[in-house]
């Protein structure tokens, strides 16, 4: 549009510039035609005019042409401007148009290439995800595989434990069983159980003045919570040992001993475990716990012992 | 000489016995008394061993064996020798106021070695026995065992018990071992090793066996043991306690403590086991079982009195036990003597124990030793002697004493603690551990 309006304004301009030379021209003609002569000059005048008029017509004539054809010229001009215009605007929107198609080219190849990238992140994040997922099904499989492993290992401890007790059981049978004891006397006891079901069982040491076998009333709750365990555990035989300091006889140590066994036997019977769970022997003065001719290791050594079945795993 | 003195004595060759030496047992032999009654007696070096170590010369064993009896008295004639068909020189050993002398030969032959002696009466410039012994085993110290117990036969009219084997309990630690050696110590075998508590053995009379109480099964157990084949089986398994064994003189029975009915009591059991006899029957503590010779009565210790003290009862007839101890507040450990005239205990005074000896037919108390801490006795199968339980220094060790008190001698054992001792029979002399 503002290419329209610069044309017209320059047709315009054009114009006016030809309509003033033309009036200048002929007020100069009737200013030489006055001095001559009038009649001549009339005629002249009116041949003048005439020609005058002729040459005024020829040169409106021509004026007309010229402007005709300046007009022509002016169109044809007008008409190539126009067509130039057009042209450069074609070409522009030509140029627009494939600059546009260009860019419409670049943007999808942009967005070809945005969809590839993200196609590719797409696909990169797949991989990850199948990778993360594999890895995650690897260390399931691993974990599972270790679980299992586990628990056949812990089935295997839990047979081997099994096998251990059994054959712990057998040696129990073997060497702790007399002939006439109940045969199924072979309960054996670990150092956790005694400790779940009273912590006080894992005391089993009573200790006696000198030559004396009366227990001291402080262990009445000690053998009282043993009591319990055997009565609650009935397959479980214990062994009563009685011990002594090696002063004196060696043999005639070994009744003191005894007698200190069967005290704890007989308050422990009393108390209700069964005569059959307990065996009353005498380590006299064998086995000491502690070295040496001083009060320390004898009163050490004046003791019974509870002994139970240990699961020794 | 005062008692007091007699023990310092014996220190002294304890502390000289307890050295450490190749060989395992040293024997030191102290005569305390009774010098003016005893036999004197040289015995010559013997033809033919000299090259072998002085140790194992044959007359020097004779000479070392007849310084432990109380009724000989040795006289130092190492310097001398003579061979069997030698002159003895009557006038020197007569000035020397030698009564009897000693010569003879010694050769190996086939792998066997013999010796040709005689015992020469110095007085009467005679020859009393001209004899000739063989051993299989060469360089066998019982051939010269076998001559001292012929000769000490010979003077004084009973074997000197030489040629006899003795075992003992040895305790280190947990360790229990049950070893024999000669009667002088020499040529220790063992017997038996155990992680467990041993006691109390006891030779049966033909020799070949050893009861002893064994702890190995979680309770004290008595075994009889073969000590040739190695063999071994218990005997008394009763519930409870089983200890104190003791051979019946016939080898048949063994007395022993069983708490299988409760307390501790004596029961009469077969040696191979079962048949269990209750003997005693008291509410008291009884044990410590010791056949007469004849077989017929039993001593033990009971605290019923309410002191340790040793009683007697009757085997095959029902009877009352009778008290024979009434000295002192503790009296234990009762062995009867081979001839039945003595028992031997263990007697308690001041905290200390020691070895007596009490006369069965007149009471009569002979307090042996007086040790810190003696036990264990055991008589010589001629009941000339008794061995025992001793310490020296803190170490086990053996300790003999003649029954009358005149002589003792030690033997170390280099064991921590000495749990029981025993004397084999005459039998027992040719026994092998089979180890």
């Amino acid at each position: 549009m503002k290419r329209l309006l610069f044309l017209g304004a320059v047709i315009f301009l054009t114009a006016c510039s030809s309509m003033s030379g033309d009036k200048s021209a002929l007020r100069s003609d009737e200013l030489a035609a006055q001095e001559a002569a009038r009649q001549e000059e009339k005629r002249r005048q009116d041949e003048a005019r005439q020609e005058e008029l002729r040459r005024q017509q020829e040169a409106r004539r021509l004026e007309e042409e010229a402007r005709r054809q300046e007009k022509a010229r002016l169109e044809e001009e007008q008409w190539r401007e126009i067509e130039r215009v057009a042209a450069e605007q074609r070409r522009q929107e030509q140029s627009r148009l494939e600059e546009e198609a260009q860019r419409q080219e670049e943007a999808s190849r942009q967005e070809e290439a945005r969809r590839q990238e993200e196609a590719r992140l797409e696909e990169e994040q797949r991989r990850e995800a199948e990778r993360i997922a594999a890895e995650q099904r690897r260390q399931e499989q691993l974990r599972l595989e270790e679980e299992a492993r586990r628990q056949e290992e812990a089935r295997r401890q839990e047979e081997l434990r099994r096998q251990e007790e059994l054959k712990q059981m057998e040696a129990l049978r073997e060497h702790r069983l007399e002939d006439d004891d109940d045969p199924s006397l072979v309960g054996l006891v670990t150092e956790d159980q005694l400790r779940d079901a009273d912590p006080i069982l894992l005391e089993q040491s009573i200790y006696f003045d000198f030559d004396r076998y009366d227990i001291a009333p402080e262990y009445a709750t000690l053998i009282a919570a043993h009591a319990r365990f055997l009565i609650a555990n009935p397959t479980v035989k214990i062994f009563v040992e009685g011990n002594c300091d090696d002063r004196g006889s060696p043999e005639y140590n070994i009744t003191l001993g005894q007698r200190r066994s069967d005290a704890i036997q007989r308050a422990l019977l009393s108390l209700g475990v069964p005569t059959r769970q307990i065996e009353a022997v005498s380590y006299g003065a064998e086995r000491p716990a502690a070295y040496g001719a001083n009060e320390e290791a004898w009163s050490r050594n004046r003791r019974a012992d509870i002994a139970y079945p240990m699961f020794n795993y | 000489m005062t008692f007091a003195k007699r023990n310092l004595l014996a220190l002294i060759i304890f502390l000289v016995a307890t050295i450490p030496r190749p060989t395992p047992a040293q024997v030191s032999v102290e005569v305390v008394g009774g010098e003016g009654s005893r036999i004197s007696i040289a015995v010559l070096s013997f033809h033919g061993d000299e090259t072998v170590d002085e140790e194992q010369r044959i007359g020097q064993i004779i000479s070392a064996d007849l310084m432990r009896s109380s009724a000989i008295r040795v006289v130092e004639a190492s310097g001398l020798g003579a061979g069997f068909n030698d002159q003895v020189d009557y006038d020197y050993f007569s000035s020397a106021g030698t009564d009897m002398v000693v010569i003879g030969n010694v050769s190996e032959r086939d792998g066997k070695i013999e010796a040709q002696y005689a015992l020469v009466d110095v007085a009467r410039r005679k020859r009393l026995v001209e004899e000739a012994v063989t051993e299989d085993k060469p360089a066998s110290r019982m051939l010269a065992h076998r001559i001292a117990d012929r000769v000490h036969l010979l003077v004084s009219g009973y074997s000197g018990a030489y040629a006899t084997k003795i075992c003992y309990v040895a305790r280190d630690g947990h360790s229990s071992k049950i070893f024999i050696s000669d009667a002088d110590g020499y040529n220790r075998q063992l017997v038996y090793a155990t992680d467990s508590p041993i006691m109390s053995p006891q030779w049966s009379p033909d020799g070949t066996r050893l009861a002893y109480v064994s702890f190995e099964r979680q309770r004290p157990r008595i075994y009889v043991h073969n000590i040739a084949s190695g063999s071994r089986e218990v005997v008394s398994k009763f519930r409870g306690t089983n200890s104190a064994p003791a051979w019946s003189p016939d080898g048949k029975k063994l007395a022993v403590t069983l708490s299988k009915d409760g307390g501790s009591q004596i029961y009469l059991i077969d040696a191979d086991g079962g048949n269990a006899k209750r003997l005693s029957d008291s509410r008291s503590r009884d044990t410590e079982p010791s056949f007469s010779p004849d077989g017929r009565h039993i001593l033990f210790t009971s605290d019923r009195g309410g002191s340790p003290q040793i009683y007697r009862i009757p085997v095959d007839v029902r009877g009352r036990a009778q008290r024979v101890t009434f000295d002192g507040r503790y009296n234990t450990s009762p062995k009867y003597a081979a001839d039945g005239q003595w028992f031997a205990y263990v007697r308690m005074e001041n905290g200390r124990f020691s070895i007596a000896a009490q006369n069965m037919a007149n009471g009569e108390i002979r307090y042996l030793t007086s040790g810190r801490d003696d036990r264990s006795p055991a008589f010589s199968p001629n009941g000339k002697a008794i061995l025992y339980a001793t310490e020296v220094k803190g170490r086990g060790a053996l300790g003999a004493i003649s029954i009358d008190g005149s002589t003792r001698w030690g033997i170390a054992t280099y064991s921590h603690d000495i749990r029981g001792v025993a004397w084999g029979p005459y039998e027992s002399h040719r026994v092998e551990a089979s180890q």
